[in-house]
């Protein structure tokens, strides 16, 4: 029985359309030679609104819920995570500022940059500590950004970017950067997966931006920062599922193709363990997923679902690639591009070791 | 323990690493001394030409799968390495597994794409030592000792893997109903190879490689035989090189067999001998295997720690916090148990294994004291050839290879090789983990490590594959193969 909701089941008609017509062509190219998703590609999602599904409809966005964002991410990752991201950060950046209070005129400069936005948040939420550019006021319309960034994501020479930056009284603040003016030469440099989404190292030296680029100062800066990553955690996980849903169709398919030791793949006992503990992690990482989209607020249950399903996609990967063998591990049969996405999923938007010290102290704090 | 405790944790000595090593310096100073050299080498060559290349390497081949660094090889003719195993007499290096092992575990801790081209080496040599084929220790293994000496480096490939048969090809059972392609068929004077075998490490590159293929692929276990096979041969080529994910240092190819006739005299041992060659090899094979995981888990740790010491999060150093340093001490211990268990397997072989035979007064007097020019003779392979030739080489075989401790290196080598690289995967990963998002990024090593860790689990046999032999071999076969 088929319960998911008609909006659900369209949501995915659309994304899974949009997947197979304009992203499955070239995901594999864009792989190899490290190219982030081309900003045609992503102006086309754009006229799509995949851009800004979860803004209200009076914002210009289709008020998806959070769940729909999750459901939008998912399945355009079951064709190319990294792909995915590129939407789904960039979605999830937008809907936190509108949530936080940003201003319309910021939200629409980002909206009509033509490309993905950039994220450099720092790995923990406290901005204070973990904010490595300076920013000084020189002049009173401009500040000036010095420092180095060891690496933002959705890094496109085209595109805007979020940075988190002290300024010369230790105050956080948060601005939007003109990739343009940082990259001409281009920022983008090869990682090890997600590479649609390029992570790279971005240096500051002497930029200047206008003090119109200031995105919140202050306690609204630090509280900016979390509210980002709450909603990156879930389009994270999102696209984890859609990762490993994948994967397990194809390994799935491959072992019931695959003669050895007599018979198919699929019919060996001691695969089967391994093809039962995939389908659970599938299985269970719907509803961990649901859950915290549900309750997108409360920072336990959006680490919580981030840490569990990227974990679960990161196993179920290296699984996929393993039950395929040899082949598993060369590009030909694209299960490797999947376990490589799958670890750089499990770093986003923090790595899940420190996201673990994070829910420890948010705990503590409920005691 | 010394001053410099860092530096033991991150590059032991040879009696760091493991307590026997102190016991058996008093024992057999010669064998922990000839160890500690090949260690000492394997270092400076890791540390000197290997880590500087891997990367710059690793993106050629990115490109360019094709890609060889021969240049990389060729300095390491000044060490010996791909000569390491040749008998001392032929001269070569005279060492065993055990020092294969260490050698490999070092490079491995730089690069295990460029390791796994003299691991792949090692094993295509190991096919002719363990076949204690004298007329081919003379015309392919001295072959390996001259590219040394003339810095012209010699490459050894084993050609076991089909396209439609991976795992079934390594066990005797699943042998016996495995879809094989290829197929040496006797003819006038030696045999007619059809066929093709898959991902090949160094195949593309080696100038001899031993090959397997059964004389009846409907009997293939009783038929299976070795082959040594030359680069140029009429009839054998190189068809696809993978795009592998990792190690790509080392190219795996595909090799085809098109009406290739090779001689008689190509073949190793005799006919239907090829199954319980391969168990030998494997067995020699895994713990090495081993120990390139553990060099890759090295790898991430080395690196992983010089980055704890630089990376602060809230203000702090990662490695002053407790919950790094406690994930830390998880992977120095993890390394260790894995390290144990591969010296375990390889020094059952040193021990228990061909060089116990080697060791004795017919095989040192076939080895040190026939001349060259009678070993490798016609007639010399024509009197092996004979019922009492065969005859003398299983007697060498049954006297001194006890089937109890063969079986026991098996186990202890599949151990090894699932325990090593399950947690090169691991540690890989952790590593990733603890570095941050920067450790994603090319150049950082860390991310190469991560692809290149995961192939461990996957050649020389599955460890699904090498999980059954732990099975079979813990309970003497007692119960069938499970459904």
């Amino acid at each position: 029985m088929d319960d998911r909701t008609a909006s659900a089941v369209e949501i995915e008609q659309t994304a899974r359309k949009f997947a197979a017509r304009h992203i499955a062509p070239l995901f594999a190219r864009l792989d190899f030679n490290s190219e982030a998703l081309p900003t045609e590609i992503f102006n086309l999602g754009r006229s799509a609104g995949f851009d800004r599904p979860a803004l209200p409809e009076s914002a210009g966005g289709l008020g998806f819920t959070a769940t729909d964002l999750c459901l939008l991410v998912k399945t355009l990752a079951e064709v190319c995570a990294g792909s995915a991201i590129a939407f789904g950060a960039h979605a999830a950046a937008i809907n936190a500022m509108f949530d936080a209070g940003a201003g319309a005129d910021l939200l629409e400069r980002i909206i009509s940059a033509g490309a993905p936005l950039a994220l450099a948040l720092g790995e923990t939420t406290d901005p204070q500590f973990d904010a490595p550019i300076k920013m000084v006021r020189n002049r009173p319309d401009e500040v000036t950004l010095s420092g180095a960034i060891p690496a933002a994501f959705n890094v496109t020479q085209k595109g805007l970017m979020i940075v988190f930056a002290i300024d010369e009284k230790n105050e956080p603040a948060a601005i939007l950067v003109d990739l343009a003016k940082i990259c001409s030469d281009g920022c983008a440099s090869k990682s090890l997966g997600l590479r649609a989404t390029p992570i790279a190292p971005v240096v500051f030296d002497n930029h200047i931006e206008p003090e119109s680029s200031l995105i919140a100062l202050g306690e609204k800066a630090v509280a900016l920062n979390p509210i980002i990553k709450r909603r990156l955690c879930l389009v994270v996980g999102a696209a984890a599922a859609g990762l490993m849903e994948s994967a397990k169709r194809d390994a799935l398919a491959y072992a019931a193709d695959r003669y050895q030791g007599g018979k198919m793949i699929i019919d060996h006992s001691h695969l089967r363990d391994i093809i039962g503990g995939m389908s659970a992690a599938v299985n269970s990482a719907r509803g961990s997923l649901l859950y915290a989209a549900a309750n997108y607020h409360d920072d336990l249950a959006v680490l919580g679902a981030k840490i569990s399903v990227t974990e679960a996609a990161v196993k179920v990967c290296i699984d996929a690639v393993q039950l395929l063998g040899g082949y598993g591990y060369t590009r030909e049969y694209g299960m490797e591009k999947k376990m490589r996405d799958a670890a750089v999923l499990a770093l986003l938007p923090m790595p899940n070791l420190y996201a673990h010290q994070i829910m420890a102290a948010a705990e503590k704090q409920k005691l | 323990m010394t001053d410099n405790f860092e530096a033991e944790i991150l590059k032991p000595s040879l009696t760091d690493m493991a307590p026997r090593f102190k016991i058996l310096a008093g024992k057999m100073p010669e064998y922990v001394s000839e160890l500690e050299q090949w260690q000492a080498k394997a270092r400076e060559y890791s540390e000197r030409i290997i880590r500087p290349r891997a990367a710059e390497i690793d993106a050629r081949a990115h490109t360019d799968p094709t890609y060889f660094d021969w240049e990389v090889v060729a300095a390491s003719c000044d060490y010996r390495f791909l000569s390491m195993m040749v008998p001392k007499a032929l001269g070569g290096g005279g060492a065993f597994s055990t020092a294969m092992a260490i050698v490999l575990e070092e490079m491995c801790s730089a690069c295990a794409g460029i390791a796994n081209i003299f691991g792949a080496n090692g094993l295509g040599v190991s096919g002719v030592l363990l076949g204690f084929d004298l007329y081919h220790y003379e015309r392919t293994l001295t072959d390996l000792v001259r590219g040394d000496n003339k810095k012209d480096p010699v490459i050894f490939a084993a050609a076991v893997t089909e396209p439609l048969a991976g795992s079934d090809v390594e066990d005797r059972e699943y042998m016996a109903r495995a879809k094989l392609m290829t197929e040496a068929k006797p003819v006038s004077g030696g045999y007619l190879i059809n066929g093709r075998k898959v991902f090949i490490s160094n195949g593309s590159v080696a100038r001899w490689t031993t090959v397997l293929a059964p004389l009846d692929k409907k009997d293939p276990v009783d038929t299976l035989t070795g082959f040594m096979i030359k680069q140029g041969t009429p009839g054998f080529s190189v068809g696809r090189v993978e795009e592998k994910m990792g190690q790509k240092a080392c190219p795996a190819a595909e090799l085809v067999f098109e009406d290739c006739f090779v001689p008689t005299q190509s073949r190793i041992g005799g006919e239907g001998e090829g199954m319980r060659f391969t168990e030998l090899v494997l067995g020699a094979s895994r713990g090495p295997v081993g120990a390139i995981s553990v060099g890759i888990a090295r790898g991430a740790f080395e690196r992983v720690v010089e980055i704890a010491k630089k990376k602060k999060i809230g203000g702090r150093r990662l490695i002053d916090r407790q919950w790094v340093q406690i994930r830390l001490a998880d992977m120095a211990r993890r390394i260790a148990m894995a390290r144990q268990l591969y010296l375990d397997a390889t020094m059952a072989f040193d021990f228990e294994g061909m060089p116990k035979l080697m060791d004795t007064l017919t095989a040192k007097f076939a080895i040190e004291v026939l001349p060259s020019f009678i070993r490798g003779s016609e007639l010399n392979r024509k009197f092996m050839e004979t019922g009492f030739g065969r005859k003398i080489i299983r007697s060498l075989f049954d006297r001194n290879l006890d089937e109890k401790e063969l079986r026991n290196i098996q186990q202890y080598s599949s151990m090894a090789k699932v325990s090593g690289s399950d947690i090169a995967v691991e540690i890989a990963g952790e590593a990733l983990q603890l570095a941050g998002v920067e450790g994603a990024l090319a150049g950082g090593e860390l991310e190469k490590i991560y692809r290149d860790a995961k192939l461990t689990q996957i050649y020389e046999g599955t460890n699904q594959l090498n999980r059954h032999n732990i099975f079979v071999n813990a309970f003497s076969g007692e119960y069938g193969r499970g459904r």
